[in-house]
């Protein structure tokens, strides 16, 4: 014995006996090591996580948590726009979020989240993925990470987390290491960067590819290296993952065009394809709201950003209710929990360009399906959208009410080395969600 | 046994002994702890406490008490040890493992150290040179001579970098300051490497971190964007990197299987810093931690009051030799100076840990496993004078660096001539314990992300191609908000690309390509910690991302312009064309074999490859994209602009039409399988 074992914190023995097969021999040359059986309170009912992210910093008051009109001309604060009735009395929206308004009752908009950090986009950006301040010591693993390490994929096959949007260090799997880590895609044209071939690679070319490949494999000189023989086993993975059929997931063109047309643009077809990607055995999706196009600054709406604000949200909108009311088709919404969140929210006054500042002592972020007791709102703030006034939630709750959601126990450890690391920042679950 | 212990008993039962016991020899296993109850009964696992204990169920009574319990086949190991009497190491080393593994031939020899100081392999003609030269001559005089040359090469530099920039945490961000983020002292870095400074002089003055921070002075090094206490992490990264003591626990807490407290981490932050520091209050174990484990006595203490001043204090007189007294005022200008006389501490010969810590990450760079392991955490790796499997090939080593005026390249050249680093690397002496690493062979070792991404440029002849890392292109904002990278001609140059915003305008779609790479293989640009050792595990995407990514295919194309195009339509032979293809791959030619199924391959159409002259259609190149930068990305153009050129990188550059495409295609194909095959990314 003359390896270091293998230590790795995992899954519970019953999943990993279960789960070897993908994780073991798909996705990481290394067989994990299995925990011994852990009690793991499985609170709810979930399998996937959508994971909708709004960067920039969403308003809360110009969406989800709408308050009395306020008039950037006369610098009178207030919500942007007029405000309307849901499917779940005394739950309001704003206008352009019409769609989604019917179906509130299958949604929570959580509109006491809170943290300190203002300033800085990436700093907050971190915060809402890891859930917890930078520390000196340690980098800590993004929300899909732990999804990933806890619970893998769900299917053989699959990737358990896959990011649409740009790649980014805050997204990562930090001490849990790069088998927790995402594929990523900025496209929905193409499939994960790395897994899916250049468009002008022929089905004859990749054979020819693979021919030569094979040649110089049977040359070489034999091994009973270890290290060698994983990594031969690494590139066997690769070359069928990617092929035609994984990527075949990524083929929006499969789909119904009048259901393709329902979800909208580019962000709606990748709500779209996150729904493939659940269908596929994905476990966590990360959809990155990112395109500023509409209003040139996204939803980071300083001075003149908020002119076209509202073409962003409509697109929010539509690209959400079609692919609520899709999974519910489905039969997915129960099992997928669906969340929508941001790095911080705006404050209900104006600039002096007549747009909004950053403001992370309340801000809203939404949850939706997941087999949640969903209530259309929880948490109240003032009138101005700027102080809490009950049920604040922590950064910490929001992740222990993921992890809770998908079966995860919130008050469990992870570990980077001997160090015990709680899987949230002391979180709890917001327990009327699970009545 | 040993890995087994080491990883999940040893600290708190090696050095640390907790409650008397310690599973760091048979003897100490059998005489049991205080309780004087011998933990193993040979023979007999079900009346051996330690197997009762790392069965039970009882989180009171289980061992290990952090983590997770031993799994079933680690159970199933001790509890067979023992049913097989114990025996102690538990079995000899094989033959095999003592077998001194014979030296590499020529050909794998100077890909190896080619790698192993420039960073990237021989060109198709330096083969060519070496291997004529070292068929007719003796081996070593060749061999020595060769070494002596890359020690001299510029691009020693541009290799051993990376090493540092791992070790100190060097994280620049092109934006706002956060995460841990840091100047970019990787130019004070590279020139200090290029220019051969001696090593006690560059940790000196990076310890003093002087200069423009924003420049790239060493200045850049005492920088932690958002880090509450931006001293106490440079402490952790100055011990560890350099003194092999990991104060990682002792930001919070006293360390639970060191020696080492929380007031020792704050005493180095304190020299640092120059004055007194206190422990920031969100550095601070909460009071409930502590109330929440009653009942089992808690591993961790804080021995530190909370606002406790901590004054400058030179903690490490016991591990390194050295005090902090009258001889030290002789080393520093201003013996006031608490900072200056942590550099003269560190790096004064007196202090024996300092050169022997730097040895031994050398010689695990080398070799692939260190002398002492973990090589950033030496009371990790048990007890003094036990610690080293070769003491006295540390000791020696150490005495090279110090008496060649602290000389880095001469210990890398010390190494490099050694038998142990040129022999075949079949050996596996990183999992072993001091006792068992016998370095009869080298370990083999990946190539990093940074030799990779270097390798494929060289092999294909085409330098890297990218856009200026930044966003502001013109000074118009302070570097200190808004950095730029420059345009980088070496892998070690890129830095995080992270586009917080998610805004297509505030990509840098070219770079990404190279940095997709790069992070497949283990390299990471926001080193929010310091790296001591990358992780190494395989997956999918390390050969998917070679395979299939943006970078290889169009690297691997005979495009417009290109050498690998060059070389198509400039060979003689089919044969002489394969020929120089593995050589410039894998730095050998081919076997038999293979060269006979690649010239079959590449002879069909080979004497029609060259387009007629009057046939020869050239590509017309796209018109110019306009400029991105800070100050226009808000506007939608932007994003377009950014997305089309997206797609052009993603394109690739037009082939080149002196080549006929059917054959083009097979040559191509032949490029990707060499790049492709498991022996590319290996050192031999």
């Amino acid at each position: 014995m003359n390896r270091p074992l293998r230590t790795r914190p995992t899954l519970s023995r019953r999943e990993c006996l279960a789960t070897a097969a993908v994780l073991g021999s798909r996705f990481v040359a290394t067989p994990r090591a299995c925990g011994s059986p852990e009690q793991t309170p499985s609170r709810g009912k979930a399998e996937h996580v959508i994971s909708i992210w709004l960067g920039g910093g969403m308003g809360q008051i110009d969406t989800f948590d709408p308050k009395a009109k306020g008039d950037p001309k006369s610098n009178k604060p207030g919500s942007y726009y007029e405000s309307i009735d849901t499917a779940v009395p005394g739950v309001r929206l704003c206008e352009h979020l019409s769609r989604m308004a019917p179906l509130m009752d299958r949604v929570t908009a959580v509109r006491t989240v809170h943290h300190g950090v203002i300033d800085e986009h990436a700093a907050a950006t971190n915060r809402m993925h890891t859930g917890r301040p930078v520390s000196g010591t340690i980098t800590y693993p993004s929300i899909g990470s732990i999804v990933a390490h806890e619970r893998g994929a769900a299917t053989d096959d699959a990737p358990p987390y896959v990011l649409i949007g740009y790649p980014n260090v805050t997204r990562g799997p930090g001490f849990l290491g790069a088998r927790d880590g995402y594929l990523y895609l900025t496209d929905t044209g193409q499939g994960p960067a790395g897994l899916s071939r250049p468009s002008n690679i022929s089905e004859a070319r990749q054979t020819r590819r693979e021919r030569f490949l094979g040649e110089l494999r049977r040359h070489a000189e034999p091994t009973d290296d270890r290290r060698l023989i994983d990594y031969d086993e690494t590139i066997d993975q690769s070359l069928r993952l990617s092929g035609p059929e994984f990527n075949r997931a990524f083929e929006l063109d499969r789909e119904p065009a009048g259901l393709r047309e329902r979800y909208g643009g580019e962000f709606g077809q990748r709500c779209l394809l996150s729904r493939r990607l659940v269908e596929r055995g994905v476990r966590f999706i990360e959809v990155s709201h990112n395109l500023n196009f509409l209003n040139g600054a996204g939803w980071d709406v300083h001075y003149e950003g908020i002119l076209d604000q509202h073409q962003l949200i409509r697109e929010l909108d539509v690209a959400v209710s079609a692919l609520i009311v899709d999974l519910e088709q489905k039969g997915l919404l129960e099992r997928t929990l669906l969340m929508i969140s941001t790095e911080f929210g705006r404050p209900a006054g104006f600039d002096s360009g007549g747009g909004r500042g950053h403001q992370g002592t309340a801000f809203t972020c939404v949850l939706a399906g997941g087999g949640l007791r969903h209530r259309g709102a929880w948490g109240e703030t003032d009138e101005q959208s700027k102080e809490i006034v009950s049920d604040p939630v922590g950064v910490p709750d929001l992740f222990a009410t993921v992890c809770a959601a998908v079966g995860i126990d919130p008050g469990k450890s992870l570990h980077d080395g001997d160090r015990p690391v709680p899987i949230t920042d002391r979180g709890t679950p917001i327990a009327a969600l699970f009545e | 046994m040993w890995p087994l212990f080491r990883d999940r008993c040893a600290g708190c039962h090696g050095e640390k002994s907790q409650g008397g016991l310690k599973l760091d020899s048979l003897e100490a296993v059998l005489s049991g702890g205080d309780s004087g109850v011998a933990s193993v009964v040979p023979g007999d696992p079900d009346a051996s406490e330690l197997v009762e204990r790392i069965r039970s169920d009882s989180d009171g009574y289980r061992m290990p008490p952090t983590g997770d319990p031993m799994t079933e086949p680690e159970i199933a190991a001790v509890v067979s040890w023992v049913a097989d009497g114990a025996v102690w190491p538990g079995t000899m080393s094989a033959d095999s493992e003592l077998a001194v593994a014979p030296l590499v031939d020529d050909a794998s020899f100077l890909r190896r150290v080619y790698l192993d100081t420039v960073g990237v392999p021989p060109t198709r003609a330096e083969a060519e040179a070496f291997l004529r030269g070292a068929a007719d001559e003796d081996d070593a005089g060749v061999r020595d001579e060769l070494i002596r040359s890359l020690l001299d090469d510029d691009r020693f530099a541009d290799h051993w970098i990376s090493f540092w920039l791992d070790l100190l945490a060097e994280n620049p961000t092109l934006l706002n300051a956060s995460l841990n983020s840091t100047g970019p002292f990787r130019w004070f870095l590279h020139d200090a490497l290029r220019d051969r400074k001696p090593l006690d002089r560059m940790v000196t003055e990076l310890i003093l971190m002087r200069g423009d921070a924003a420049a790239g002075g060493s200045a850049g090094f005492g920088l932690a964007g958002e880090n509450d206490s931006p001293m106490a992490a440079k402490g952790h990264i100055v011990a560890s990197a350099f003194l092999g003591i990991e104060l990682q626990c002792a930001r919070c807490h006293d360390s639970p299987y060191h020696s080492t407290t929380q007031g020792d981490l704050y005493a180095l932050a304190a020299m640092l810093d120059r004055k007194p520091v206190t422990v920031p209050p969100t550095s601070r174990v909460p009071d409930a931690f502590f109330e929440e484990n009653e009942g089992r006595e808690s591993l961790i203490r804080a021995t530190l009051k909370p606002d406790e001043s901590v004054t400058p204090r030179w903690p490490f007189a016991a591990a390194t030799g050295i005090d902090d007294g009258d001889e030290v005022d002789a080393l520093v200008r201003d013996p006031g100076d608490s900072r200056e006389r942590l550099a003269a501490l560190i790096t004064a010969p007196q202090n024996e840990r300092f050169a022997r810590v730097i040895a031994n990450r050398v010689w695990k760079r080398l070799v692939g496993a260190g002398l002492v392991e973990p090589v950033g955490d030496w009371e990790g790796a048990g007890e003094e004078g036990k610690r080293a499997s070769h003491p006295g090939l540390l000791d020696r080593l150490a005495r090279e660096l110090v008496t060649s005026g602290y000389d880095f390249r001469h210990l890398v050249g010390a190494i490099l001539r050694s038998h142990t680093y040129q022999r075949e690397a079949t050996g596996n002496n990183v999992g072993d314990s001091p006792a068992g690493r016998y370095f009869a062979a080298p370990d083999r070792r990946r190539l990093s992300a940074e030799q990779i991404v270097d390798s494929i440029h060289a092999a294909v002849g085409e330098p890297i191609d990218v856009e200026e890392l930044t966003f502001v292109h013109d000074g118009r904002r302070p570097l200190a908000s808004r950095q730029t990278l420059g345009r980088p001609s070496r892998a070690w140059m890129f830095g995080d690309l992270k586009n917080e915003r998610d805004r297509p305008s505030l990509s840098l779609p070219r770079a990404r390509h190279v940095v997709d790479v790069l992070e497949a293989f283990g390299w990471n640009g926001a080193r929010q910690m310091p790296i001591s050792e990358r992780e190494t595990d395989p997956n999918v995407l390390q050969p998917g991302i070679l395979a299939n990514g943006t970078m290889t295919a169009n690297l691997t194309r005979a495009a417009v312009d290109s050498d690998l195009a060059r070389l198509a339509r400039e060979a003689d032979s089919a044969r002489r064309l394969v020929d120089a293809l593995f050589l410039r791959t894998l730095t050998r030619y081919p076997t038999d074999d293979e060269r006979q199924a690649f010239v079959a391959a590449l002879d069909e159409g080979f004497e029609t490859r060259l387009v007629a002259a009057e046939e020869i259609e050239w590509p017309t190149p796209p018109a110019e994209l306009p400029q991105v930068t800070w100050f226009n990305h808000l506007r939608p153009r932007a994003n377009e602009i950014q997305q089309a050129l997206e797609r052009r990188v993603r394109r690739g550059p037009p082939p080149d039409p002196r080549l006929d495409p059917n054959w083009r295609e097979v040559y191509e194909d032949a490029v990707w399988s060499l790049i492709n095959h498991r022996e590319f990314v290996w050192i031999p």
